[in-house]
């Protein structure tokens, strides 16, 4: 019988279960979760504190309980794995406890990084990544004691923090170490864009922020000094500086990290029987051919399916993943496809902007970087085109998309600009 | 949801859901088509339409205006009660009034124009739609008017002279049986969508086709082995030339010609004029091309062409331009016989059921003949083959009241918008003592009458129907009336009895009127209403091919004519030519001044999918398909004069202006406008002047206009 | 009884009764600035090498077998019907974050700005659960779109399940080419 154990249980575990499960009914699947709640996207939580879902809304599978019986598993609940051995498959919990399996799944995900400054403990500080953290934030939010708020970190997850506090028409300012927001995925030029529609929508913004540590005022507030002496006070501060790849644990285990857990095509690591997938994994990308840790809510689902049934003996493989940043906020839109930091001065550059749409692109020999901003509805077919110019040199462009594309009132310009590797 | 909601929300009819299927017919269009309705109706209200699969006429399909059949009826334009104007005329201003006051006065009105002038002075009109024509007809009539008009003035009607002229008959392709099929200005996918099917069929069959068109249509690229794009207007120097062609090389069926036909040799003497190289150079296409069509047509028999109703007549050289192409039919054999072109008469309405009704001793009994119909001796042709007035010549005759005055309009559906000049028509609308007029919606042209009576739509009546394969209907309101609004024969039937009027049929109410027409045919009105469906009439015949030329045509020769016995009679003044010759589509607007200041060729009325006239211009499903009017201009000529797509631009003729949206294709050539007509805010026929007219028929060339173009 | 949506681009005509029929099925509220589920084209597509290409197109969701929208979805608002096999969706809990847009290489899911939720087409599963056609197949008096049992699709041998439309379009352009020019 084939043992299977799943370490952390959030959308990449959940679905590698489900496809084991699918594939071998006989498995016997263990389930080893730090957590007692059913799987769930991090993402929601500032959803949640918004008002747009219900607690319950954030737990798309159901609950432990219902999962354990659906897909029949043993679930260890609040068991956080410590440690394993990559030689003879072994798990270690923190109870001194161990168990030996045929095949392992390490989908343990990523936890928002707070660096250790001092005040990060201060009552009002905050980070956003977990569903206590959206409850603990939708308290304080409710409280009515919120009259001010700092989102450090013009993040993904940062920008979402101050949707929050908008909707709570609460006053935000958003601070980044960065010279612009979103840098690591948007342009100058887009972020530009982005900064003028925040800042019309009231938000302040300081770029060039690091943050140095957290002061308490007197008057019981707290302030922000960065590092350059600028200092932003509030009645709560948010840090929203990025998130890591949970695999600390793994030191030692001798399965190969790098920022996250490295895999191959079949999220496979370096030591058979022992899988990874989700956002502590790091998986090929298609652009650069290298290793990327991608934290999407898809590729934790896909990545977590392949994982599962390859753990059951069948062959699957993940592909077609690209660099992807979404960013929903406020009735705005921004998507940025490939990797903004591949862009040289020399590449080719299109930029068009309506009053709908704003889009740069820049492209060497083949595309490298899409930013677009109000595109929503359409981002899906922009970013399948993207992929498929690295899948496949000799694909054309189809009609279908050509279609979509004009019919949804992109320029003939850039159609022309991101088919130019098609005939 | 639970499983019951999930059902409603699907509109899935059944007990439990409460939603039930009625039958209906879709009225939208003109009466020659009218799809059977599945209406899904819940407590009164209309859920959705779908066509009806078991009915005998369209078998479940509908066009895309069909489609929207909810959207038309809960317009919110609709009119709900009998109104009265009581601001300027077109400012839209009107009180409700009862049916009662709405009556009173009309018959009063009515009463004083017929004693101070003459019953004459009330013209009597119908636009859409179309179905209560008959009663209408006879109304007028015996009220003592001469004056019936209706927008056949500028519909179809101007076809079928040319076919009574030449064949005595109409005569529709017969494609189920054809090898090639001859589109000729084919528009089928997007105004008769019930043609499709067959062509469709033909192809996958191995038939062969061949379309003309102005522009590159979906019948061209789904449909065509050859595709002709001809410069607008020259179809007939084309059908010349194929004529010259087919007979030069031995394609022609002599024995055919000899036997059934009548002029041959001068005909043949006319097309020596339209040699390949200088029809090419009329039409702009390749003699190749041309060459090759005619071969297929002329030698893959049997072979039929596409008449076209209003594409190729709406230009001033319009009838002898289908003169012409009929003629093909002619030279080859191909009238009258399975496959080609064959001749079928209207039972009822317009269409052709196979059996007879007295619609026209119903429409005609009560005739004055005590003065001269409005338009008449203008346009000889018309005279002699329509039983209405042109009125084409209403603008004048109301503007210069001779040969006597016009101070009264009785209009159904009457459509302002239809008239080239529309702005002095309405202008001239100040002279009139009193305009009534019946529709379901506010429209444009209502807003000038006095009073406006409430029509109601298909769904909320009941109505007589005929449909091919010897059919009648009678349907039954799916619906009631919205608001106050009634069925459109109930008016005029309720009205007769309040003018008392000489007509105990009429009086009697439409039902009679009904059962008096079909009498003979073994089914009376309350069998109709029995069944859902259309009723198989039992005395209907199948048309037989070659019958029709076996008895002889009913032209003045007996025979197809090429040369026209009927217009050779006409009084030489009219300038009019028994042959179907060739003339410049825009022979009045050529002098050099207006060539080079009206340098685009403008086709004004081009069919799109999601209109049908002004019909559907403000169901909203409809009008976001396509929002705005829209100038079609060719991609050079828009790179030349600096139009982008969607720009602002402004179109001129000698006539009027009208400001719209440039749409840039490819699919027409340069020198080449198009637009939709019927737009309030950009009204094509602005743009069309009232003398341009085809003198046989009296046909405005909305086709065929010149104009220009600019960015504003 | 699972079903395949077909389409064929040489019986199209972009007249668009399918729009209208999904309007008028899903009680679409275009004033409330919503859109219908399927979307046509009329669309001149030119060539480097020249010529125009006329595409008529109507399309709606593919209802991909392996539908990465549903995947895509945080919320799971999206599952296939185990009956028809549509990828259908319940939106209570969406929260209009566009990551099905994202997902969708066809540009399917729709949103509405009243409410900030997807919708999209269902494939009318309601109704072919009641042995009825999708509304729009329904309306296409051209043959153009239809859906049809999965068996009697593979049986048929035909390649214009909408969902291998996108290599259809491109085998086409040439022969279009060398019929216009």
């Amino acid at each position: 019988m084939n043992k299977i154990a799943i370490i952390g249980f959030g959308a990449a575990g959940y679905c590698a279960a489900a496809a084991a499960r699918k594939c071998d009914p006989d498995a016997l699947i263990d389930v080893y979760t730090d957590d007692g709640r059913g799987p769930y996207n991090p993402m929601l939580a500032t959803y949640y504190v918004k008002g747009a879902i219900d607690y319950e809304a954030m737990f798309p599978f159901g609950s432990l309980d219902e999962i354990e019986e659906r897909l029949n598993l043993c679930i260890y609940r609040n068991s956080a794995v410590t440690g394993l051995d990559g030689e003879t498959k072994t798990i270690f919990l923190s109870d001194g406890t161990k168990a030996a399996y045929d095949n392992i799944l390490i989908s343990t995900g990523a936890a928002a990084f707070v660096p250790p400054i001092q005040g990060g403990d201060l009552p009002g500080v905050f980070k956003m990544r977990t569903a206590e953290d959206g409850v603990y934030l939708k308290k304080l939010l409710d409280s009515g004691k919120i009259r001010s708020g700092l989102v450090v970190g013009a993040s993904w997850v940062g920008i979402k923090v101050v949707e929050d506090l908008v909707e709570h028409g609460i006053p935000c300012t958003l601070v980044d170490g960065a010279d612009w927001a979103f840098s690591i995925a948007a342009f100058r030029q887009t972020a530009q864009r982005i900064h003028r529609d925040l800042e019309q929508k009231g938000i302040k913004l300081a770029f060039g922020q690091m943050l140095s540590h957290i002061e308490q005022e007197k008057d019981g507030r707290i302030t922000a000094v960065m590092k350059n002496g600028c200092r932003f006070t509030a009645d709560a501060i948010a840090i929203c500086i990025g998130v890591r790849p949970n695999a600390a644990f793994l030191k030692d285990s001798g399965v190969a990290v790098n920022r996250g857990v490295l895999v191959d095509e079949r999220m496979s690591t370096n030591l058979p029987g022992i899988y990874a997938a989700g956002d502590c994994c790091e998986a090929f990308e298609i652009q650069s051919g290298e290793r990327k840790n991608i934290g999407l809510w898809f590729n934790a689902r896909k990545q977590g399916e392949v994982a599962g049934a390859n753990m059951a003996g069948r062959r699957k493989a993940f592909g077609g993943n690209a660099l992807l940043n979404l960013a929903h906020y406020l009735d705005y839109d921004f998507i940025s496809i490939g990797d903004v930091a591949s862009c040289r001065d020399e590449d080719q550059v299109y930029e068009y902007e309506d009053d709908r749409y704003y889009i740069r692109a820049v492209r060497g020999e083949k595309l490298k970087c899409l930013n677009m901003i109000g595109t929503g509805e359409s981002n899906g077919v922009v970013k399948s085109l993207f992929i498929k110019c690295f899948e496949n040199n000799q694909a054309e462009m189809d009609m279908t998309s050509i279609c979509h594309l004009k019919g949804s009132g992109f320029p003939d310009s850039f159609i022309d600009f991101i088919g130019r590797d098609q005939h | 949801m639970n499983e019951l909601e999930k059902k409603i929300k699907a509109k899935i009819p059944g007990e439990d859901t409460g939603i039930e299927i009625k039958r209906s017919l879709c009225a939208i269009c003109s009466p020659g088509c009218h799809c059977g309705l599945d209406c899904y109706v819940k407590d009164g209200k209309l859920l959705k339409v779908e066509g009806t699969l078991e009915h005998p006429y369209n078998r479940g399909k509908l066009c895309t205006k069909g489609a929207a059949t909810r959207n038309y009826i809960y317009r919110e334009d609709r009119v709900r009660t009998p109104l009265k104007r009581v601001g300027p005329r077109g400012e839209g201003k009107f009180e409700p009034i009862s049916w009662d006051e709405a009556y009173r006065i009309i018959a009063e009105k009515l009463g004083t124009v017929k004693e101070k002038y003459s019953p004459h002075s009330v013209a009597f009109f119908s636009g859409y739609c179309k179905w209560y024509r008959p009663i209408l007809h006879r109304f007028c009539y015996t009220f003592g008017s001469v004056n019936f008009g209706t927008d056949d003035s500028t519909c179809f009607k101007s076809m079928d002279i040319a076919n009574s002229l030449t064949i005595g008959a109409p005569g529709g392709p017969n494609i189920p049986n054809t090898n090639t099929f001859l589109g000729w200005n084919y528009g089928g996918y997007y105004s008769n969508h019930l043609s499709v099917g067959p062509v469709q069929a033909l192809k996958e069959r191995g038939g062969k086709v061949i379309i003309i068109d102005v522009r590159y249509s979906p019948a061209a690229k789904n449909f065509a082995d050859i595709f002709l794009q001809i410069k607008p207007g020259t179809d007939g120097a084309l059908a010349l030339g194929m004529g010259k062609l087919i007979i030069d090389n031995g394609w022609a069926d002599m024995d055919y010609i000899g036997k059934y036909t009548y002029g041959f040799d001068k005909y043949k003497e006319l097309v020596q004029n339209y040699p390949l190289d200088k029809v090419c150079e009329i039409t702009g296409l390749n003699p190749d091309d041309v060459f090759e069509a005619t071969k297929l047509y002329a030698t893959n028999g049997p072979a039929c062409i596409n008449f076209s109703a209003s594409a190729l007549t709406h230009r001033i050289n319009g009838l002898q331009t289908h003169r012409a192409i009929i003629c093909l039919g002619a030279l080859t054999g191909n009238f009258d016989r399975p496959g080609g072109n064959v001749p079928s008469f209207a039972s009822y309405i317009h269409k052709r059921g196979g059996f007879t009704t007295r619609e026209m001793e119903f429409r005609e009994e009560k005739r004055p003949f005590d003065q001269l119909r409005i338009g008449e001796t203008r346009f000889p042709a018309w005279d002699e083959y329509c039983d209405e007035f042109q009125a084409m010549d209403l603008l004048r005759q109301i503007e210069e009241e001779t040969p006597y005055p016009i101070k009264a309009i009785v209009g159904f559906g009457m459509n302002a918008k239809m008239f080239p000049e529309t702005d002095k028509l309405v202008k001239a609308f100040d002279k009139l003592d009193f305009f009534v007029d019946a529709d379901m919606f506010m429209t444009y042209t209502a807003k000038y009458a006095d009073i406006v009576l409430p029509s109601c739509s298909s769904l909320e009546r009941g109505e007589m129907k005929a449909y091919e394969g010897g059919y009648l209907a009678f349907t039954k309101p799916a619906i009631p009336p919205l608001y106050e609004s009634k069925s459109d024969v109930d008016m005029l039937c309720e009205l007769a009895r309040v003018m008392d009027l000489d007509d105990d049929l009429i009086k009697a109410g439409y039902e009679v009127c009904c059962d008096w027409m079909i009498e003979g045919n073994g089914v009376t009105v309350a069998d109709l209403k029995a069944s859902d469906l259309p009723v198989k009439i039992q005395t209907a015949k199948p048309v037989v091919p070659g019958a029709y030329l076996e008895k002889g045509c009913r032209t003045p020769s007996g025979k197809i004519e090429f040369y026209s016995k009927a217009i050779a009679a006409y009084d030489p003044k009219y300038g009019l030519n028994p042959l179907p010759d060739y003339v410049d589509p825009l022979f009045d607007e050529n002098d050099p001044e207006t060539k080079e200041k009206y340098p685009f060729h403008m086709i004004a009325g081009i069919r799109i999918p999601n209109t049908i006239h002004s019909r559907v211009h403000e169901v909203p499903w409809l009008r976001s398909l396509r929002p705005d009017p829209l100038c079609e201009i060719n991609q050079e000529d828009a790179r030349n004069l600096g139009i982008n797509d969607g720009d602002a631009v402004e179109v001129s003729s000698p006539y009027g202006t009208v400001r719209l949206k440039a749409m840039i294709t490819a699919k027409l050539q340069p020198g080449v406008l198009a637009m939709a007509h019927g737009y309030t805010e950009a009204n094509a026929n602005v743009l069309v002047g009232r003398d341009h007219l085809d003198p046989y028929s009296g046909y405005p060339g909305f086709k065929s206009l010149r104009c220009s173009i600019r960015k504003y | 009884m699972k079903h395949v949506f077909t389409f064929d681009p040489d019986r199209c005509c972009a007249c668009s009764s399918c729009m209208i029929a999904c309007t008028d099925q899903n009680d679409i509220d275009l004033k409330a600035g919503e859109k219908c589920f399927r979307k046509t084209y009329d669309t001149e597509v030119a060539f480097k090498e020249g010529g125009i290409y006329c595409a008529y197109l109507s399309t709606a969701c593919m209802h991909c077998e392996d539908a990465p929208c549903i995947a895509a979805c945080p919320v799971g608002c999206i599952s296939k019907d185990s009956d028809t096999g549509f990828t259908i969706y319940d939106n209570t809990n969406c929260i209009g974050c566009k990551s099905c847009a994202m997902a969708c290489p066809f540009g399917a899911p729709r949103y509405n700005g009243a409410d900030g939720k997807m919708v999209k087409c269902d494939g009318c599963y309601i109704r072919v659960k009641h042995g009825m056609k999708p509304a729009c197949v329904r309306a296409c008096s051209f043959g153009a779109l239809d859906c049809i049992m999965e068996e009697e699709y593979r049986n048929s041998g035909s390649d214009k399940a909408c969902n291998v439309l996108i290599d259809q379009a491109n085998l086409r352009k040439k022969e279009a080419l060398r019929r216009w020019r």
